[in-house]
Formats: structure tokens, sequence, C-alpha cells
């Protein structure tokens, strides 16, 4: 009778991960389930006659046996696929399901449009915010060679860390105007500053800055003045834009 | 005697004058829209921002109609319907150019299309390449756009018959089937992912009682979780995150030469077609499943019944034909369910439902009731994007095929400041823009972990009509669950889903004793 293969690794490191994900689903079911089965069952809610198939839990707690029963379907696979194949070294190695390499680039990827959301768009106007964000995301992934991709990730970081601190420790409105933005419109300047040092090809760079502050006013532009839409932070470009559009409107 | 003929000859005549009369309408429509400048400037100017989307990897047709939606929220129902119709359809074919030219499909959708496509480019015939998947591309969703409107009045009718039992059972029904179908590990994590969406969905109000639900105390999730930001987060950031994360470096395209319509080779495989645009059809009409599979299963069954399989995989052209016409076909597939029974049929479709319902149209039986005209309107809008994307494919891919050329470490930069800002247009919401990076995050560890992401999206989508009918059906019954099993339909669709799961588990056990794990 033949036999079949072993599973290679990348699959024994998957199960691994359905093990641990599994644990997650299961601890995340219980919690659905317990905070579900506090809801009004029987009693009325807001003067409403309450029955078990009227209640609000009804719903949550059908999805909540589900997906305990398959997470633990999963649990049960994975333990049975490392005894069968005496894997528990290699569930035990470091090694991850993602290859590493990826797995920090998608970090980085993270990292940019995780401080651009949370840090720079609620504190900065859209223009610039938007501006250094692509700045600082391109250049890494475009303008590359030379640049030392982790080093201008992190000062990115921290440079929006720093220009939402204002926003966050100065009342409000804060005592120069347009102080977030100002800093912004500097730290970007020493990004491309630094860009430019780097990198081998300075027109990669100049490109980069030109996409850059050509995309934020073009997007900028669409959504306030096209589509009506006010921008999450408007400042001293989006305001600029404004005086400039009732200028050319006289 | 005379009776039963002058009665079958009275149902022929009214039979008669319904589709002479809907076909009036739909000529109505088709010269209104064709008439008008501004619609038609919009028509193919959104099919040629679809066929870019299409083109560009990394970029998908659920992106490409969500990204719109939030442009198009100011404009009239039908100016809108015509730019995210010209998206989807331009967007599916827009996946091919790619695939023939650089073997990397730009679209899930088109990856069979690499499988003959790129031998074809390499043998110096890409322009022919092209210009077969274009009109093949056509001819599907022509099709597809032909049982739209033949089946679609049809269902909607059978549809104004069912209950909250049916309701509940379809969508759990779209849920376990799209699990089943997308999984490409174990099929329970299909499951997972469908009940992840539900879960999601339940978070916020709930809609009969109005009692709050997994709010944890906080006023953003009191108001429960917009579709539309999880929905671009779910497509949009895992793919920037695995396209820059691995880091792919695009080949050069090789120089197109002029697009030729093929139409001496379409005819010879007149039969793959026909063939084809049934399967596309068929697996559209299966809610969340999408066109890769249609691609796929096409192509596997035009290589089955081919006198030469052996030269599929070395630039047969009958291989290309298939799986694009069936890509397409899916469109109109997919739009069956969507419309008729407010169940999408595809991702992309998915999107589609949300950006209807910020328009104010709720796809699902009442549709034909509400308005009476609007699946004939859809088809018009379809057969007029088909025919924009057929002329821009035939006359503009040349210059598509240059913006292939743009790195992703430029393009995909740009995609993302655009799902934000889409993100934050619906709604006004800041939180919106939190959720789209933490969902996206998400996404993108399940999709590594090989959970498909289309049965969350089906989820999150179908939850709160699943809630609602599934309490109103208890309800109505007295809290007896009687109905569900002495109604015939619904008895019919529990039957289908224990089958599918049963069939999903003993298959499962099968292969664990031959290949454990």
């Amino acid at each position: 009778m033949a036999t079949s293969p072993e599973p290679d690794d990348s699959l024994a490191r998957l199960r691994r991960a359905d093990l641990k994900t599994s644990v997650f689903l299961i601890a995340l079911s219980v919690a659905m389930i317990w905070t579900a089965l506090g809801y009004p069952l029987q009693d009325s809610y807001g003067g409403v006659e309450n029955s078990w198939y009227v209640s609000p839990s009804l719903f949550p707690l059908c999805i909540g046996a589900a997906l305990l029963l398959l997470s633990l379907v999963m649990l049960g696979n994975s333990i049975r696929f490392a005894i069968v194949h005496c894997r528990w070294n290699t569930y035990k190695d470091s090694a991850q399901f993602i290859p590493a390499q990826s797995a920090l680039l998608a970090l980085m990827v993270v990292i940019f449009i995780g401080s651009y959301t949370w840090l720079l768009l609620p504190a900065t106007d859209f223009v610039v915010a938007t501006c250094l964000f692509l700045v600082a995301f391109t250049g890494v992934f475009y303008a590359t060679a030379n640049v030392r991709p982790w080093s201008l990730a992190f000062s990115y970081l921290a440079g929006s860390i720093v220009l939402a601190l204002p926003g966050a420790l100065l009342p409000d409105p804060l005592p120069v105007p347009y102080l977030t933005d100002w800093l912004a419109i500097l730290f970007t300047v020493i990004l491309i500053r630094a860009l430019l040092a780097q990198a081998e090809h300075s027109s990669r760079v100049w490109l980069v800055v030109l996409i850059s502050v050509l995309t934020s006013v073009v997007i900028a532009a669409t959504f306030r003045f096209g589509l009506l839409i006010p921008l999450p932070h408007e400042g001293l470009i989006v305001e600029a834009m404004h005086h400039l559009r009732g200028l050319l409107r006289q | 005697m005379w009776k039963p003929c002058i009665i079958f000859a009275v149902y022929s005549a009214n039979s008669a004058d319904t589709v002479f009369d809907s076909l009036h309408v739909f000529l109505q429509f088709v010269a209104e829209l064709a008439g008008q400048p501004k619609m038609v400037v919009l028509l193919f100017g959104s099919t040629f921002c679809g066929i870019i989307f299409g083109a560009l990897p990394g970029l998908t047709a659920t992106l490409g109609v969500a990204l719109l939606t939030s442009l198009t929220y100011g404009m009239a129902v039908e100016a809108a319907l015509i730019a995210l119709l010209g998206m989807y359809v331009g967007a599916i074919y827009g996946g091919s150019y790619p695939s023939i030219l650089i073997n990397i499909p730009g679209t899930a959708a088109s990856a069979a299309s690499a499988l003959d496509g790129y031998p074809l480019s390499r043998k110096g015939q890409g322009g022919e390449a092209l210009g077969l998947t274009t009109t093949a591309s056509f001819l599907g969703t022509a099709v597809g756009m032909i049982f739209l409107v033949i089946l679609g009045p049809v269902i909607a009718d059978l549809a104004l018959r069912f209950a909250s039992y049916e309701f509940f059972l379809l969508a759990l029904f779209g849920i376990v089937i799209s699990g089943t179908l997308t999984s490409t590990d174990l099929v329970y994590k299909g499951w997972i992912a469908g009940l992840i969406g539900l879960a999601l969905s339940t978070v916020g109000r709930d809609r009969l009682q109005f009692f709050p639900r997994f709010t944890l105390g906080s006023p953003e999730l009191d108001a429960g979780l917009d579709v539309v930001p999880i929905l671009i987060g779910a497509y949009g950031i895992p793919q920037i995150m695995k396209v820059l994360g691995d880091n792919i470096t695009l080949a050069q395209p090789a120089i197109v030469g002029r697009i030729i319509p093929g139409i001496r080779t379409i005819f010879s495989n007149l039969k793959a077609i026909v063939r084809s645009a049934l399967i596309g059809v068929g697996i559209g009409a299966v809610p969340g499943v999408g066109e890769d599979i249609a691609g796929w299963v096409s192509y596997g069954v035009a290589k089955s019944a081919s006198k030469n399989p052996q030269n599929f995989g070395n630039g047969e052209p009958e291989g290309l034909v298939s799986a694009e016409t069936a890509n397409n076909a899916c469109i109109g597939g997919a739009l069956i369910p969507l419309l008729t029974l407010g169940i999408p049929g595809s991702p992309p479709a998915a999107m589609l439902l949300g950006a209807l319902m910020l328009h104010g149209v709720n796809p699902g039986p009442m549709i034909s009731i509400e308005r009476p005209d609007f699946l004939i309107q859809v088809t018009a809008i379809l057969l007029l994007a088909s025919l924009a994307m057929w002329i821009c494919g035939i006359l503009l891919a040349r210059q598509v095929v240059k913006l292939l050329r743009i790195p992703a470490g430029i393009f995909l930069p740009v995609v993302a400041v655009l799902c934000v800002i889409g993100s934050y247009a619906l709604g006004l919401r800041m939180f919106n823009i939190y959720m789209l990076v933490v969902v996206g995050v998400v996404a993108y560890m399940m999709s590594e972990m090989k959970y498909p992401i289309s049965p969350l999206v089906i989820g999150l989508i179908l939850g709160p009509m699943a809630d609602e009918n599934l309490r109103r059906a208890v309800m109505v019954s007295d809290g007896s669950m009687l109905p569900f099993v002495t109604r015939p339909v619904s008895l019919a669709l529990i039957a289908v889903i224990v089958v599918t799961i049963c069939i999903q588990f003993f298959r499962g056990r099968r292969m664990g004793k031959k290949h454990p794990g």
C-alpha cells in the first residue's frame, strides 16, 4: 500500500498557527456566549414582552455555539496532526508560517498606514499628512536603492508621534496657529533630504515628491470641492485652497 | 377541446405582450442612456478605469467598486449604477492583460487565462490574445445579461412567496456554500470566516428591539460597523501588504502589436463559448463564490472536453476563450441573486450591494414592486458597459499596457490613500478609518493562514438579514421550529445545507486517512 508523503514544514507551521488560532477562537466564542447570555432572554425590555425567540441574544448564541464547535474541531485537527507526524518539534520552533522577509515588509506597511490613519490624519492638515505619508511610503518602496528602509520607517513613526502630541496635550486652539501643519511640512522636508542623501538616483526621489504633492492636492480638491465631503482635518493647506477658490471665483 | 387552446393562446399572447413590453422598455433605456453625452462619458470613463484597476496587479474589481462607491455617493442612482457596473465589467476583463503579457493575473478572475494567454504572448501573438479576450469577455457579459433578464423576474416572483424561514436559510446557505467553495485549506476555515462575518454584523443595536450588543460601552460601536469600510479594509489593505510584502517585481510586458478582435477564432470556438458562459452564469448565481472559480472550472471543463487537451497550457485559444468568457458571464450570474434575493453572488457584487443600499435601493424580492423597471435598467447598463469594454479594449489596450510598467511601490501607496479617504467619506467617521486598518491586518493574517475572505464578507452583509428573519420566523410560529421542516422550500434548503456539510466532513475524513493533516 502506498504511503502518503510526509507533509512539509510549511504545512506543519500552518497547523501550529491553526492551534493558536483555535485557542483564540474558543476564547472568543466563549466570551460571545457569556456576553449574550447577559442580554434579556425572558425579561421584558423597553416595555416589550420578551421571549427567548425574540431575544437579541438568540442569534449571537447560535453564532457563538457554531464557532465554538468549529474551533474545537480545528484544535483537535491540529493536535492530531502533530501526533500523527511527530511534529511537536516543528510546533516548538520559532519559524513562522509567513516567511520572515514578507512578514517584516508587511509590518512596515502597517507602520506606515497605521501612523497615517491614527496619528497624522486626526491632527494634521489632510494635504500635508497625505504628502508626508506618500513621501515616506513611496520613498521606501520605490526609491529603495541604498535607502535604509527601517530607519526611515521608524523615523516616520517617531515623527508622526511627535506631530500627534500637540493636539493631544495642548488646549484647542493651539498657541501657534497651524503649529502641527508647519511641523509636518518641516518633517517632510527633512525626510526628502534624507532620501536624497541616501538614494542612488535623485531623479527617483524627485519623482516621489512630485507624485506625493500632486496626489495629495488632487484628492483633497476632488473630495472637498468636487464631492463636497469635509476632510478629516482641514488645516493650513486646505484653508489656503479655500481662499484660492474664493479668489478664483471673484 | 377548444377551451385549452384558447387559454393557451391567451396566455401566450399575454406572455408575448409582456416580453414585447419589456423589450420596448429595454430599448428605451438603452436609447436614453446612449443619447446623453454625460452618461456616455461616465460609462466609458468608469469602464476604462475598471480596465486599469483590473490590469494593475494588487488591485481588484471589489476594491475598484468600493473606491468608486464613495465617489458616486452624491450622484443620482442611474449615474451611480453606470459608473459602478462599468467599473465592475472593466475590472474583470482588465485582469487578463497582465495574465497574458507578464504571466501575473491582474485579478484572481484571470488566473486561468495566464495558462494559455502567456504562451500566446511569448509566441508574439499578444495582440491576438488580447483581441480574443476582449471579444470573449464581451460575449460572456452579454450572455450573463440575457440570463439576468430572463431569470431575474422569475426568481423575484418566486422569492415573493418566501417567508422569513426561507430567507434565514438562504442566508445560511450562502455562507455555507461560499465557505465550502472558496476554502483552499480545511473547509471549516471558510465556515469560521463566515461566522466571524456574522459575529461582526451583530455589533451595534439589534434591529428588532434596538438592544445594544457587543458595544463595550463605546458610542462608536453602538452605531454599528459600516459595511463599506470593512469591505475596503478586508480587500484593499491585505492586497497592499501582500504585494509590497512579497516585493514582487513585475516583468516588463512584451510589446503588443495591433489588437485584433479574433472573430474567426471566436466562431470556431463557439461551442466552448456557450458552454463557458453557462458555467459562468451558474457559478455566479452561487452566493459568494465569484469569477475566479468560474474561470478555473470553465478552463477545466474545456480541457476535459477538448479533442486536443495536450495543447492546453501551450497557447491554446480555446483555453483562453473559455476562461475569459466564464469570468465575465459570472457578472450577470452574480447579479441574479443580488437583485432578486439581496444575496450577492460574488465579492464585487457584495460591494455593489453596499453601494446600492447607500443610494436607497434595497435589492430583494420587493425590487420588482418598488422599482418595476430596475432589472431592465440594470440589463441595459450592463449591455452598454460590455460594449464600452469592447471598444476600450480594442482601441486603448496598448495605452493600458503602458500602465503595467508603473512600479507597485508608486501606485499602491496612492491606493492606500484612496482606501483611507474612501472609508472616511462614507459616514464621515474617523472610527471607520481606524477599523479599516484593524480589519485589514486581521484579513491579511487570515488570508496567510488560508482563511478565505469572501465568506466573511458574505456573513457581514447577510448577518442582519439572517438575524431578523430567524427571530421573525420563530416569533410567527410562537417559538416552534416545526415550520422550518414542514415548508417545502425550507426543507429543501436545510437538506442542501446538511448534505453539503456532511459531504465535506466525510471527504475530509477520507482525505485524512490518506493524507493526515
